[in-house]
């Protein structure tokens, strides 16, 4: 049965209560001074203790009594409790001399562990020592359990599963809810595949895993490795944040036992991750997706395609908006202005316009910049094929050119979850609108849906034949990974493919590229960042997989005018994409006829 | 009697006799009056079809027009004799266009063949064999 994360973390802890009842008790504190063997505190085998690194050179004794045989377990909880102390262990016999040692290289997280069976009957000491460049004073506490550790059972994990024999059964779609035990545990698991495929392997890491990082140059890490019977297939190590995620695909060329292994690095008791396998995530057309770069603002939301080409994202943070170049080279467009994250958009003389610090703004070519008219802030941004500027605020606000409020659309109660998240124009100059959930056409004030796409639309891209690229949060998978993904509808709101696309985490922003001389082509960027909640400054700037593109974007309308020639004269006035796009666009059918003309028009509202 | 009487009476008797001889032949009934323009009307099965693309053949084929202004309509002359139309919006059994004729001419020089047809989502109907054009003239 699957659990959530706080099932699991109640189950983890539940264990751990179970199996050492003393567990529960109020620890002892430790008594100063109690620096030396001659002042050592006193702790007994099954019991707990407590204290502090209370500076740089302080120094804890604990003694304890233990007969030939006996096992001496110490498990220091530090920093898993996000106490600043690294803590480190000697540990002493009868004689005097040193019988272990553990500076919290990674068997618990960063906190030590002994596992000792006692040679001699007699005392044991026991010196806790927090490192030097770490915390010290009230956040550096620790506990110490001299008690046994074992890895727990956590939902759907079954330890002990380190070896292919001993692998648990993967199955696609069901998640497992795992703890990477203590001291580097490999946790291996089996994935039956039937036939050949693409399987995407998805490690979550949960909301409680928050590890204090004491160097960052250091983060805990997770790995996944994938094997078939004779070879690796994949790898791959990735930086753990809280409510982070990592993602490998690997061929299944033939059918068979695929293995994998999961684990994190430093391994712990409060590491827990969801596994989940799946054959169809990475099947969209548009897989994989390309890196363009990983230099971008991190809470940037939007792109902007210049008439030359390059792309303009927001960084608010920095008040400024970058340039990027296709192939990933990126300057500051414009630097001191108040930006939000939400709205950049070109007009077609090639003025960038940006909302930002409570200013609409228009930028020209050349980075100069004047403020239009006042705004709040805005949600999205669109230039109308009049040259009009449409904002998506609180409602739906329309400026002219100069910067004059023409008309104010107050939306949210017609909107599901209050308020506008997008707007774009389509190629025959309709202006679509989406909230949370749905794209709506928006004419003379009047809402329509479209289409509908779980949960949480960023943006939107229409192609020049009318269809849709969605990008979309998706649903949580497992504990806190998402199934961000780009889908694409027709122009009536079918679904055609989702997913088209996967982004690493949460495509936030998508735009179709241009060639250099402006005309639109089949590049259709987006941009990955999770919304800032999630490995900060490491947004990603990307693409879908080049080649993946039918039908360009951009405002590139094919006139109804040019379209009814057509019929007229087939074969003599439209390209054989131009006719292709409209009947993708149209009827779908497979060929151009009087059927793509009429769903042409309609859409362009010329008919009543 | 005098040579005058002679000459008046049998002038009189001829004159008698002609009233007296059967009728000749009727003149031939005037020409029909000649065609000037064509209408041209959808007969079909549906009352909701979308739009129609029809292909007209015949001499001295002139300016052409649609019968409803509120559909969209594009026609033209592939041909000296070939006229290529295209109506779109609510399209019904009714007279589609009037086609005007450069010369007088007659319906029977006349034909009209319906290369497709649509439902009003755009979707091309399986089976045209239902559709016909009537044409008629003035």
């Amino acid at each position: 049965m699957l659990r959530t994360p706080l099932a699991a973390s109640l189950c983890l802890l539940a264990s751990l209560s179970g199996a050492a009842p003393l567990f529960s008790q109020d620890p002892i504190p430790e008594s100063e001074p109690n620096d030396s063997i001659a002042t050592a505190d006193t702790a007994v085998l099954g019991g707990r203790v407590s204290g502090h690194s209370d500076a740089a050179n302080d120094v804890d004794y604990w003694v304890l009594e233990a007969r030939a045989g006996d096992t001496i377990y110490v498990d220091v909880d530090a920093s898993e409790f996000h106490s600043t102390m690294v803590p480190g262990l000697l540990l002493t016999g009868p004689d005097g001399a040193s019988v272990w040692r553990d500076y919290g290289d990674g068997w618990d997280g960063e906190d030590p562990y002994i596992e000792y069976v006692a040679r001699k009957s007699g005392a044991y000491y026991l010196r806790i020592t927090g490192k030097t460049e770490a915390g010290h004073g009230a956040s550096a506490f620790y506990t110490i359990n001299f008690r046994r550790a074992r890895c727990p059972v956590v939902s759907s994990e079954h330890e002990p599963n380190n070896t292919r024999a001993t692998a648990r059964a993967l199955a696609l779609q069901s998640p497992v809810n795992a703890v990477s035990c203590p001291n580097g545990d490999a946790d291996l698991y089996v994935v039956d595949v039937t036939h050949p495929s693409r399987i995407n392997v998805e490690m979550f890491t949960p909301e409680q895993w928050q590890p204090v990082l004491h160097d960052p140059r250091y983060p805990p890490v997770s790995s996944l490795r994938v094997y078939s019977d004779t070879a690796l297939l994949a790898s791959k190590d990735w930086p753990m944040a809280q409510k982070d995620s990592m993602r490998l695909g690997f061929d299944a060329d033939k059918p068979g036992s695929y293995y994998v292994i999961a684990r994190t690095s430093p391994g712990g008791f409060r590491f827990t991750y969801t596994l989940r396998a799946s054959e169809t995530l990475y099947h969209g057309p548009g897989d994989p997706v390309v890196t363009i770069t990983d230099n971008v603002g991190p809470y940037s939301r939007d792109i902007a395609v210049s008439t030359t080409g390059d792309l303009y994202v927001p960084d608010g943070p920095g008040q400024r908006i970058l340039k990027v170049t296709p192939t990933g080279v990126v300057t500051e467009f414009v630097t001191g202005i108040g930006v939000v994250q939400d709205a950049l958009a070109f007009d077609a003389a090639g003025n960038l316009y940006a909302v930002g610090g409570g200013s609409l703004y228009r930028i020209t070519p050349d980075g100069h910049y004047t403020v239009l008219a006042h705004v709040l802030t805005a949600w999205g941004l669109a230039i109308g094929p009049d040259g009009s500027i449409w904002v998506a605020e609180s409602g739906l606000l329309r400026y002219s050119p100069t910067g004059r409020l023409l008309t104010s659309s107050g939306l949210s109660s017609g909107t599901a979850l209050g308020g506008i998240r997008a707007v774009a124009f389509s190629p025959t100059g309709q202006l679509y609108v989406a909230d949370d959930a749905t794209i709506y056409r928006f004419t003379d004030g009047r809402l329509e849906a479209v289409l509908h796409d779980e949960p949480w639309i960023h943006r939107f891209a229409i192609d020049s034949a009318g269809r849709f690229y969605v990008s979309s949060e998706g649903f949580p998978i497992g504990a806190y990974g998402r199934e961000g993904r780009i889908d694409l509808f027709a122009a009536d709101g079918t679904v055609l493919q989702s997913p088209f696309a996967r982004t690493p985490v949460m495509p936030t922003a998508l735009a179709f590229g241009r060639n250099s001389d402006g005309t639109p082509n089949r590049r259709l960027f987006f941009i990955d960042g999770h919304l800032g909640e999630v490995r900060p400054g490491l947004a990603t700037l990307g693409e879908v997989k080049p080649g993946s593109i039918d039908i360009p974007g951009g405002r590139d309308p094919i006139a109804s005018e040019r379209a009814m020639r057509e019929l007229l004269h087939p074969g003599s006035v439209l390209t054989p994409e131009e006719r292709a796009a409209l009947d993708a666009s149209g009827n779908r059918n497979g060929r151009y006829d009087i059927g793509d003309v009429r769903l042409l028009l309609t859409r362009a509202g010329a008919l009543p | 009697m005098t040579r005058f009487a002679r000459l008046t009476a049998v002038t009189a008797l001829i004159a008698a006799c002609t009233d007296s001889l059967p009728s000749p032949l009727p003149p031939p009934p005037p020409p029909p009056p000649a065609l000037t323009s064509l209408t041209l009307t959808l007969r079909g099965p549906a009352s909701d079809d979308g739009a129609l693309l029809l292909e007209f053949k015949g001499p001295r084929l002139g300016t052409v027009s649609p019968a409803d202004s509120t559909s969209a309509f594009s026609s033209e002359m592939i041909s000296d004799s070939v006229l290529r139309v295209a109506i779109i919006g609510n399209v019904s059994n009714a007279a589609l266009l009037r086609v005007a004729l450069t010369s007088p001419g007659n319906v029977s020089a006349y034909q009209a063949t319906i290369l497709e047809v649509t439902d009003r989502a755009g979707q091309l109907r399986g089976s045209l064999t239902a559709y016909s054009i009537q044409i008629t003239g003035q």
